[in-house]
């Protein structure tokens, strides 16, 4: 049954190509069409390759073309990544073996079956994640790896930073940040892990906590604070009672002149439950509804499906939100409401600096756009 | 090498075209992975020309299933779902998974329906690049004109959908045409709609974006016997040769609009005194498949504002495709100007 009016989220070779076009060190060579490369190319901003697949390769094998591409980098890169798309997967060639044939053990090459038809790009970058040859070392007692880091996510540069600055608020070090920033596949792994976004864990590491949501942060620095301070903890006794007091604040004044929200979220399930979990704690929201592009996986709150522009425009019509929280999709397909941008894509728009969506600036940054956006739409409608 | 195509992909171009079509139902058959590529992109690139809603898009979400039994039943499926939702047109365009699994795209389009049915040959690298899928649906898309009496006005063709700058450079022509006199008959494709599509043959003179449109000049030539000019204009120069062929084609005397634009550009590059004499050097696109053509009208500014264009100079942006008109002019020069802080 044909059921994708306007798919919104990305297939498993793109989450596959985020996740390891985000660890340094590796190349990623895209066995397919032009087509498949030119997406992930132009929204990751990290350079790729592709075998730009011809007819005459489906015919003939693929094998050559991949290894024009392969000799065309050789040497840049200490681990090349081969993303086998439809197509290949569909001919059924062995480039394992065309790979073994002509290069031996001289190069590091890794083969990851990605076609698009088969899975979402969860499972995608997962399982890219997992190909990598990542061990844990022991030896790393003072860091936590930060993992669920992608370059898909607009707010990957702000969440890294500030997880990073309250690990050292904390006492304790930044360890692999998987998958973006300084991480290498020769990174030592440290044997804890904090997630910037839930629906991305590595399953590398004992689990510190999530950082999305103050209600997560807080248990989150505890958790480190426990681990790596002697003497207290300036983050769970200042920042966040002062962050927390002043978002606190902030809303008290917007209830003052209005009601609170009705509020729609689409992106990554666990995400939006954490949002919706802390729209309803400070601000009094009602969650209309919860739309996943992901496979849900749990929560407090209602979720539905919601991975095509139909489906978000029906959920929208339904529940008729004050306050759309989601990708620049929502706020295309539901103008009339306040708009606040959580999830990719983010069109339309431009954005500059690394805004966090993680930890107790993501927890301020998003409260602030939440209560301006809440705050425009009411003038507007006067 | 590495090699990325730098044409693209079939599909984004034929998309480029069927989604401009008012109220037309692209199907996309293949996994919903090549649907979303294309739908992202197009959205990103709509929300630039500040169009609120993402043009109709169905995937038949092809999966391992199909993939192994076929999907030419999921595509009569989606193209019924496709006509319940009461479109003037459905457009149906195929990717290397349906290419490569055998799927016959153009028996399940060829089926009887309520609404026209256009199978747009396209199939990933199968099917060529992008410029082959562009070409492609415009062709599929004219066999709804027929020849019919002309009335002097134009038509433009195969203008680049995605194109940052794609209502600026229609403004530029029609201003330019409004000097003539000239009327817009259809833009073929920009916001169509299918009655629009079927007027096509009543303008005496096809204006094509640029030279890589030709087939489709050509074709609609042969079809609807109306000649073309291969290209939006492009330089000084060349504006004031565009008016005086399109006046000569359209039997309108140009003298009147080549004089008034000539008096304007000369009043625009006046405006940019502060950069004459500078030192630059021209910077391209790398890999720019037409910078020899670009930099034709590069030096022919700098010559208008004795430029030295010499290594070592500021870098001026030479884009390519470049600017249309003299309004496009004036807006390249802006950028020089800032590149220069004149």
């Amino acid at each position: 049954m044909p059921e994708c009016a306007g798919p919104l989220w990305p297939c498993g070779l793109t989450g596959a190509a985020a996740c390891l076009s985000g660890v340094q060190g590796v190349g990623v060579i895209i066995h397919g069409s032009a087509g498949c490369y030119f997406y992930p190319a132009t929204t990751l901003h990290s350079p790729i390759y592709c075998t730009s697949l011809s007819d005459h390769d489906i015919v003939l094998g693929t094998g050559d073309a991949l290894v024009r591409t392969i000799d065309g980098i050789l040497g840049r890169y200490s681990m090349l990544a081969v993303l086998c798309t439809c197509t290949p997967a569909i001919i059924g060639e062995d480039i394992r073996q065309v790979i073994e044939e002509h290069y031996g053990a001289s190069v590091r090459i890794i083969v990851l079956d990605a076609p698009g038809f088969a899975g979402e790009y969860e499972a995608g970058f997962l399982s890219a994640l997992s190909s990598l040859p990542l061990s844990i070392d022991v030896d790393q007692q003072n860091s936590v790896n930060i993992d669920g880091l992608s370059l898909m996510d607009p707010f990957w540069r702000g969440n890294l930073q500030e997880i990073q600055r309250l690990l050292l608020l904390a006492g304790g070090e930044s360890g692999a940040t998987l998958c973006a920033g300084a991480f290498s596949f020769d990174s030592g792994l440290s044997s804890s892990t904090i997630h910037a976004n839930p629906d991305l864990r590595s399953g590398f590491g004992t689990p510190v906590g999530t950082m999305i949501g103050l209600s997560s942060v807080k248990k989150t620095v505890a958790a480190l604070e426990d681990r790596f301070c002697s003497n207290g903890g300036v983050i769970s006794d200042q920042l966040i009672p002062d962050a927390e007091e002043r978002v606190i604040s902030a809303c008290d004044k917007y209830q003052r002149r209005f009601d609170p929200p009705t509020v729609g979220l689409f992106g990554q399930n666990l995400s939006m439950q954490a949002i919706a979990a802390m729209l309803t704690e400070y601000l009094g929201a009602e969650i209309a509804c919860i739309g996943s592009r992901n496979s849900p996986s749990g929560g407090p709150f209602p979720v539905e499906m919601a991975r095509d522009f139909e489906s978000v425009s029906k959920m929208l019509d339904r529940e008729r939100p004050d306050l759309v929280l989601g990708s620049s999709f929502e706020q295309a397909a539901y103008p009339s409401a306040a708009f606040v941008g959580v999830t990719a894509p983010l069109r339309g728009t431009v954005r500059l600096h690394a805004r966090p969506l993680a930890g107790i600036e993501g927890t301020l940054a998003l409260m602030e756009s939440v209560l301006n956006a809440c705050m425009d739409h009411q003038k507007g409608a006067k | 090498m590495a090699t990325p195509n730098d044409d693209g992909c079939t599909l984004t171009g034929a998309l480029s075209v069927t989604t401009e079509v008012a109220r037309c139902v692209t199907i996309i058959h293949g996994p919903a992975g090549c649907a979303h590529h294309n739908f992202s992109l197009l959205h990103a690139l709509h929300a630039s020309r500040d169009f609120a809603v993402p043009p109709p898009v169905l995937s038949t979400d092809m999966t391992e299933k199909e993939v192994i039994f076929g999907g030419e039943q999921m595509l009569e499926e989606a193209i019924f779902r496709a006509v319940e939702k009461g479109p003037d047109l459905v457009c149906v365009l195929s990717t290397c998974v349906a290419a490569v699994i055998g799927d016959d795209v153009g028996a399940v389009c060829r089926v009887p329906s309520l609404v026209p049915v256009v199978h747009v040959p396209t199939a990933g690298f199968l099917g060529g690049g992008f410029l082959a899928g562009h070409i492609q649906a415009l062709i599929s898309l004219s066999r709804f004109a027929g020849r019919c009496e002309q009335v002097p006005s134009v038509n433009l063709i195969g203008e680049k959908t995605l194109e940052y700058e794609v209502e600026e450079h229609y403004r530029e022509v029609v201003r330019l045409l409004t000097l003539l006199g000239a009327p817009v008959n259809v833009r073929f494709v920009c916001g169509a709609t299918l009655d629009g599509i079927r007027r096509l043959g009543r303008a005496s003179l096809n204006i094509l974006r640029d030279p890589s449109m030709r087939p489709v000049g050509d074709h609609l030539y042969r079809e609807l016997g109306i000649p073309y000019i291969d290209s939006f204009p492009l330089g000084l120069e060349g504006t004031l040769r565009f008016l005086e062929r399109a006046g000569r084609h359209l039997s309108i005397d140009p003298s009147a609009a080549v004089a008034a634009e000539e008096a304007l550009q000369k009043e625009m590059i006046g405006t940019f005194a502060p950069l004459r004499r500078k030192r630059v050097t021209f910077s391209t696109a790398p890999k720019a498949p037409t910078t020899e053509y670009a930099s034709r009208f590069g030096y022919e500014l700098a010559e208008m504002l004795e430029l030295e264009v010499r290594e070592g100079g500021k870098p001026v942006p030479l884009p390519d495709p470049f600017p249309v008109g003299t309004s496009g002019i004036r807006r390249l020069l802006h950028r020089w100007r800032r590149k220069c802080h004149a």
